[in-house]
């Protein structure tokens, strides 16, 4: 009984964040809004026995990335973001369109995708069977994903120091 | 749940909470009175009760009425429900950290196994870690929210201090997760039960003391405590809490307390053998060159209470005595030596940390 109350509880908060994030125009509730979506989520998995997973969520992604996202905003923002809605039409089609590719393609995984196992895997996801997962099983693309993120970094700098010569 | 784990439970939440209420509050008399000593001043002593002073404690009562019967100012054009979100937030945060913390060896009552700490966490660590990376936003909302650009730019430049301090919590205690293999408090508590070459108690700080300083100063940065008070700065550049009064304002000071108290746990905890006493096995005191001391089992328990608290203690009087005694880093100083000092030597630590196991493996 209680751990569904608490499922339904965590589901409610995350779909009400994820739903104030689309909706609200002030960028700092919409990146508030994420977050609360986040915290949510860590709960979920720790419902699923995956604590490390639950924290990792809450220090990276709550702690880290929408702080930054958070900062970002509170620093760049002007007063005239507060106006009307800019509704163009051909964009909102699109947006539309992917949106619906995106929301078919996950639609898909979840039903395909065998919950018994996962549900069993997710009880024994320490620390040792994750850094196994990343560091041996894993290694070529965890390693790639980092040269990758490395080259965005490298890239804004570039971008943002473009400007500042000429 | 049966009746006898609830009571149980209930007792450790109360306390726990009261212990941690009640250091905080004797911290922010201790923190004026030590400043005082330092300073060659007197102190807190005016408040009286019928003529008695009991050096200044009635302080403690005399600021939290104060507090509690002040305006509670909210500014116009703010934003009313982050701010007073914020205040409650690094609050709970704060204290709710300290859960995972180990006070004792599990005991056995009424047939139970009781964990002395609040929530059988076997993340630990991570789990505090992420108490703290979330308390972040209880200075960013309760800056932002107020519409005051003086707080705002408090705020910024406590969120830079913590988030880049938080990256050098973390790397330096790696090196002590490697070493005993787990995240567990209560299982890295344990292990430092031992004796180290027959003399020494086998505590964390003997096998990582560059990791042990590391944190130290990390996490002096976290609680934004002197010399990494940028963030606060009272009288000077102004911090994040400018708009707050009553007891808003008391509860981001209360935090700043009870976060200095968790750190004083997690100190022990990780690097001073927790709520292990030097020498004490399940029998008794094993003194060098063979002398024996008997002790009761039932005593056990209360002795590593005791020696818990003890420590908690000695940390909380040792940060109060740093903040005391260095002056303020300048803000270029504080990301240099977040950045370019205290992460590659965490670093390092972790290197050195890892060759070492691989050797004497």
């Amino acid at each position: 009984m209680v751990p569904q109350l608490l499922f339904l509880l965590l589901s409610v908060i995350a779909l009400l964040g994820a739903g104030m994030l689309l909706l609200r125009r002030d960028p700092i509730d919409g990146a508030l809004a994420l977050v609360m979506t986040m915290v949510a989520l860590a709960g979920l998995y720790l419902q699923l026995v995956a604590p490390v997973i639950a924290a990792l969520q809450v220090i990276v992604y709550a702690g880290a990335i929408m702080v930054l996202f958070l900062f970002v905003t509170m620093f760049v923002r002007r007063s005239e973001e507060h106006g009307p809605l800019h509704r163009n039409r051909p964009v909102f089609g699109v947006a539309l369109l992917v949106a619906a590719l995106l929301f078919g393609l996950l639609a898909n995984v979840a039903l395909r995708a065998d919950l018994s196992s996962a549900a069993a895997a997710g009880s024994s996801a320490d620390l040792r069977a994750i850094a196994e997962q990343i560091f041996s099983a894993d290694l070529f693309p965890f390693e790639l994903v980092s040269v990758l993120l490395l080259v965005a970094m490298v890239g804004v700098v570039v971008l943002a120091r473009r400007g500042e010569e000429s | 749940m049966t009746l006898s784990l609830f009571v149980i439970a209930l007792v450790k939440v109360l306390v726990t909470v009261i212990a941690v209420l009640t250091l905080a509050a004797l911290l922010t008399w201790a923190e004026r009175k030590q400043s005082a000593v330092m300073q060659d001043r007197i102190g807190a002593n005016r408040a009286k009760i019928f003529g008695v002073r009991i050096i200044g404690l009635w302080h403690i009562i005399a600021d939290a009425v104060k507090m509690m019967t002040k305006e509670d100012f909210v500014p116009p054009y703010s934003n009313r429900f982050l701010h007073t979100l914020a205040p409650f937030l690094a609050f709970f945060l704060s204290l709710v950290a300290f859960a995972a913390i180990p006070m004792g060896d599990s005991i056995q009552i009424a047939g139970h196994t009781v964990d002395m700490r609040l929530a059988p966490i076997n993340i630990g660590f991570l789990f505090i870690f992420a108490m703290t990376s979330i308390s972040v936003y209880a200075v960013v909302l309760g800056a932002w929210s107020s519409r005051n650009r003086y707080a705002t730019l408090g705020g910024m430049r406590a969120a830079g201090q913590m988030i880049s301090y938080e990256l050098a919590m973390g790397l330096s205690v790696l090196g002590l997760v490697m070493l005993y293999g787990t995240l567990d408090l209560l299982q890295m508590a344990r292990a430092q039960g031992g004796l180290l070459w027959g003399f020494l108690p086998a505590w964390g700080i003997f096998y990582q003391p560059l990791g042990f300083i590391l944190l130290l100063t990390a996490i002096i940065a976290e609680t934004k405590r002197a010399p990494f008070d940028i963030p606060e700065a009272e009288s000077e550049i102004i911090g994040y809490y400018l708009e707050y009064s009553g007891m808003k304002f008391g509860m981001f000071f209360m935090a700043e307390f009870v976060t200095t108290i968790v750190a004083a746990g997690l100190l022990t905890t990780l690097y001073f053998g927790g709520f292990q006493v030097p020498y004490l096995l399940a029998d008794g005191f094993h003194l060098p060159f063979g002398l024996f001391l008997g002790v009761p089992s039932a005593l056990i328990p209360w002795l590593q209470f005791a020696a818990f608290w003890f420590k908690v203690v000695f940390f909380c009087w040792l940060l109060l005595t740093i903040r005391w005694t260095l002056p303020r880093f300048r803000y270029d100083q504080l990301m240099n030596l977040g950045w370019k000092i205290l992460l590659p030597l965490a670093l390092v630590n972790l290197l050195a940390t890892g060759a070492g196991i691989l050797l004497l493996s």
